[in-house]
């Protein structure tokens, strides 16, 4: 038992959790009002993509029904989320998974 | 459909405003539609803006905390969208020299706006009318008897503005020559003409 010595304050050592923290996905989701024009336009003005890389992912948003457009922290996330929900694009944030 | 009388949109300059022309009645009207089609409890608009983004929220904390912060945020885009482009509205007339079409103009920084707001409106009348895919691409009947079929067309009409605006003007080199009002209609092509041949001489009269 740790002696208690008068004016002595005694410190419990923390312990510091190294792991780093999970990154976040934008998520795009299919939906059958926005032209797919204007899904392209979005993600070219949101993401600054070129136009073959923004047209990528909206034919995978058109063909597979979603599409990962961006992957990292989640403060950015939520602005790309903010300016996705804003253009009327059905956006969810997703963390990745454990490997 | 004559090109000439096909709804388009023109700039004047690099920077300057663009200008949605040759707008046909229905689609003006449609567009002096959209301020009332916008308002904050039209059905499906607030879901959109305030639906929370986290596909797996298990304590709620992530979305109390989208709901104070990116919530208020949305919101204001969106009424700033809508003041925007119910002013820009207000210069909604008639073509000058082109019968039974409509013009407006939209400075060049109510872009963005115009697009989320026509964006806005679409998606909301397709939440509030269940909307699918395969029903976007059916023809509508003749005469539209229903709400449904009403909401069909409108998001088709604003969406044929939306990809205007999106596509932007034509570029310089791509628009259709004015013809010259001395030619000739397009369609049979004309048939080369025979060499001019002169005439044999009449045969001389038998028993001179």
């Amino acid at each position: 038992m740790q002696e208690s010595r008068p004016g002595v304050e005694v410190l419990e050592e923390a312990e510091t959790d190294t792991r780093l923290a999970k990154p976040w996905k934008v998520v795009v989701h299919d939906d059958p009002i926005n032209l797919m024009v204007y899904v392209t336009h979005v993600f070219m003005t949101v993401f600054g993509y070129p136009k073959v890389r923004a047209e990528k992912h909206m034919l995978e948003v058109h063909h597979q029904g979603r599409s990962i457009l961006w992957t990292g922290s989640r403060e950015k996330a939520e602005v790309y989320a903010l300016k996705l929900r804003a253009s009327q694009l059905n956006t969810t944030l997703e963390q990745v998974e454990d490997a | 459909l004559n090109r000439r009388t096909l709804p388009c949109v023109e700039r004047k300059g690099e920077t300057g405003p663009f200008l949605l022309r040759r707008l046909p009645p229905v689609m003006a009207l449609a567009l002096r539609e959209l301020p009332a089609l916008l308002a904050d409890d039209a059905p499906g608009i607030r879901n959109r803006l305030t639906g929370n983004p986290y596909a797996e929220d298990k304590d709620g904390d992530a979305a109390a905390q989208w709901e104070k912060y990116a919530v208020p945020e949305l919101e204001h885009l969106f009424r700033s969208s809508r003041d925007l482009v119910g002013r820009d509205l207000a210069s909604l007339e008639p073509e000058p020299r082109l019968r039974n079409r409509f013009r407006v103009e939209i400075p060049a920084d109510h872009l963005s706006a115009w697009l989320s707001a026509l964006a806005a409106v679409r998606v909301a009348l397709g939440e509030a009318h269940s909307l699918t895919e395969a029903e976007m691409e059916t023809l509508l009947p003749p005469v539209l008897t229903c709400e449904r079929d009403r909401a069909v067309l409108l998001v088709h009409l604003l969406g044929w503005v939306q990809g205007l605006l999106v596509e932007g003007p034509e570029p310089e080199g791509t628009r259709e020559p004015r013809k010259p009002r001395t030619s000739r209609k397009p369609g049979k092509p004309r048939k080369p003409r025979a060499p001019r041949t002169r005439r044999p001489p009449p045969p001389a009269p038998a028993g001179s």
